[in-house]
């Protein structure tokens, strides 16, 4: 029951870093997502197919990535409004999404092979999960353990790469945009290549689910977004707006805590139409629980002020 | 530490919300009364479907009517991801956490998510309104507890039913929404059969609601007499701003289901849902009673659903001859009254 939250939730943690590095770190609202979590979907179906599930991991990362270079050229380069790029980007995915299906909106992970007695079968495919099963025993555990592995090694690698140069230079870019380029920093190409990695992450989100879930449907990253931004505010909510390593690690938290509660909330007897309110409501207390915090600390140092007055 | 705390407190606060939002209603159909000599283990059914629309809605509502006249003793689950197909696998997972005997996914993601959930531990599905379970790799080696029922409709009745309104129609224009599986396929297949059949075709695919209208404008533009889409959840659920689009131009709308001609459309050859919801509630039976699915291939629908809609005939000045309308049963008459679920 945990189990498959976790499961869930580290699936969609790579998505809820992009969204985190996208909205936290270079203060850029990138609505790219929707698209680039089908489009490493969709790339990763295709290479998965063709029989090499390790590089569809990489080849879905890849997409993603491209997609992100499309966003971050037309908001640097062509001073395009940085939602209205990610619009563009996303509309534009959604035609080469169907073309890399070849044409449909689902594909499931099978190949047409000849059987012995010459028959074209249908063959499901490798993916690194069934991997990963055959050699630690089948399910949810090996399936959770692989995709943590993938979500800590991802993690570290950011966690280090923000403490660079070319990864301070990010960071700078988000904060301080027209201190970056008064200090000779190319802040189009931080920008760019920030945007790139962010969705790069989101691609890989959308390789890992494909390769989980063993089809690829053009549907899957409605609504990703909102996933992607409960996460990061959930996770936000309980650690606090501090450094980029608290930051990584509050939106993978945020993200499997988010499907815990989605899952608690299909457990519970209440009918699944009001499952969407109360996501919102979720987010909403999330959002005001360091205001209510704040609120709570000025009352207490101004209740110790009135009775050091009385005194 | 502190963060612990704060997510100790977060969730508190967050189960209140849930558990004040539970008291809205439950959802679990149960029948079989409660008394002592009923001793039989529950048969724990649970349908989900991946959204709302009239369609869906119609099979989930005759495999539950069905399956309670059958005097089997089941507890029914019904879930609903509400379009959201992230949370397919967790509501099937729930499921499956819960303990079910037979699961019923309607639609295909749904059916192919819970064949990634379930992976082949025992537990049977039955999916329903499925078009390509083929390509949707839901025969392989690996389905043995799998089947089910297709909706696919074949293409030369599509032809027939157009051709039996109108004779001497010229050009057909095909819409549908270019990321609905089942819709696709209806119409690639219709295309093809055109193609074989030398008959002139136009088509549109939109990838959103916010296109049909200038979809169907183009189309008209070309110069079709007929309009066909075939079970497209999404266009289904806008068929007003269609017909009237089309009806303003005198050109009728045929449609894949009944509820779209319930909807407005003009006339359907289609899946009949309730006959779908029937063969889905007794092959759930026959699990029931212990046949394996790997004993039951999938099933296609053994009768189509012919409807005709007067009052559409009417926006668009056709009169109906007795011959034409042979075989197919009025849904909507010509002051507008629905037989629509009777």
């Amino acid at each position: 029951m945990l189990l498959s939250a976790l499961g869930q939730g580290a699936i969609y943690a790579p998505m809820a870093l992009g969204v985190f590095i996208a909205f936290r770190i270079l203060n850029t609202p990138d609505l790219t997502i929707d698209g680039s979590f089908v489009f490493g979907m969709t790339v990763c179906a295709m290479v998965t197919v063709a029989g090499h599930p390790i590089a569809a991991v990489f080849a879905g990362t890849a997409a993603g990535m491209i997609a992100g270079l499309v966003t971050g050229i037309l908001q640097t380069t062509l001073q395009i409004n940085a939602i209205l790029s990610g619009i563009l980007t996303m509309t534009g995915l959604y035609t080469i999404n169907y073309m890399v299906l070849g044409g449909q909106a689902n594909l499931y992970l099978q190949s047409m092979q000849t059987n012995e007695t010459g028959v074209e079968v249908p063959v499901a495919s490798q993916t690194i999960y069934k991997m990963m099963a055959s050699v630690f025993g089948s399910g949810e555990i090996s399936a959770l353990v692989l995709s943590a592995i993938i979500v800590v090694v991802v993690s570290i690698i950011l966690c280090i790469f923000f403490k660079t140069r070319p990864g301070m230079a990010i960071r700078a870019t988000g904060d301080n945009e027209e201190m970056v380029r008064s200090s000779s920093i190319n802040a189009d190409r931080s920008r760019t290549f920030g945007i790139m990695l962010a969705n790069s992450l989101v691609g890989l989100s959308g390789a890992m689910l494909c390769q989980q879930q063993r089809y690829a449907d053009l549907g899957s990253g409605n609504g990703m977004l909102v996933v992607g931004l409960a996460s990061v505010i959930i996770g936000q909510a309980l650690f606090g707006k501090r450094g980029v390593t608290i930051g990584v690690v509050s939106a993978v938290v945020g993200s499997v805590i988010y499907r815990i509660i989605l899952q608690g909330a299909y457990q519970i007897d209440m009918p699944s139409y009001m499952v969407k309110l109360l996501s919102a409501l979720i987010v909403t207390i999330a959002l005001v629980m360091p205001l209510t915090k704040e609120k709570m600390n000025t009352m207490r140092i101004r209740r110790a002020g009135e009775k050091e007055a009385y005194k | 530490m502190k963060a612990l705390k704060k997510i100790f407190l977060f969730t508190v606060v967050t189960a209140l919300v849930a558990l004040s939002l539970s008291a809205c209603g439950g959802k679990t159909a149960d029948n079989g009364a409660e008394t002592p000599e009923n001793v039989k283990p529950k048969l724990k059914i649970a349908i989900v479907q991946p959204m709302s629309h009239t369609s869906l809605d119609q099979i989930r509502d005759t495999i539950i009517s069905e399956l309670e006249a059958s005097g089997l003793n089941t507890e029914i689950e019904t879930l609903n991801a509400n379009g959201d197909t992230s949370a397919l696998a967790t509501i099937l997972q729930n499921v499956k956490s819960k303990g079910v005997d037979i699961v019923i996914p309607i639609a295909t993601p749904t059916a192919q998510s819970a064949k990634s959930v379930f992976d082949g531990d025992g537990t049977p599905i039955v999916f329903a309104a499925v078009s390509n379970p083929v390509a949707a790799g839901l025969t392989g080696e690996d389905c043995k507890d799998i089947t089910g029922v297709s909706n696919n409709i074949p293409s030369d009745e599509i032809v027939k039913l157009i051709s039996n309104f109108q004779p001497d129609y010229k050009k057909i224009g095909f819409l549908y929404t270019s990321s609905e599986t089942n819709s696709v396929a209806t119409i690639a297949a219709a295309k093809a059969y055109c193609d074989e059949n030398g008959i002139a075709y136009e088509e549109s695919s939109i990838a959103s609601l916010t296109e049909l209208q200038a979809a169907v404008n183009s189309l008209l533009s070309k110069g079709v007499d007929a309009l066909y889409t075939g079970n497209d959840n999404s266009i289904a659920s806008a068929m007003p701003t269609y017909t009237d689009a089309a009806y303003a131009k005198k050109i009728p709308v045929y449609c894949g289901a009944d509820s779209m001609v319930a909807d407005g459309g003009f006339a359907t050859i289609g899946v009949n849902y309730v006959q779908l919801g029937k063969q889905v509630a007794a092959m759930v039976e026959k699990v029931a009673a212990g046949t394996s699915p790997a004993e039951m291939p999938y099933e296609t629908l053994a009768e189509y659903a012919k409807f005709v809609n007067l009052q559409a005939a009417d926006k668009i000045g056709f009169a109906l001859t007795d011959q034409m309308l042979e075989g197919f049963s009025v849904l909507v008459e010509k002051d507008g009254t629905s037989h629509f679920g009777q």
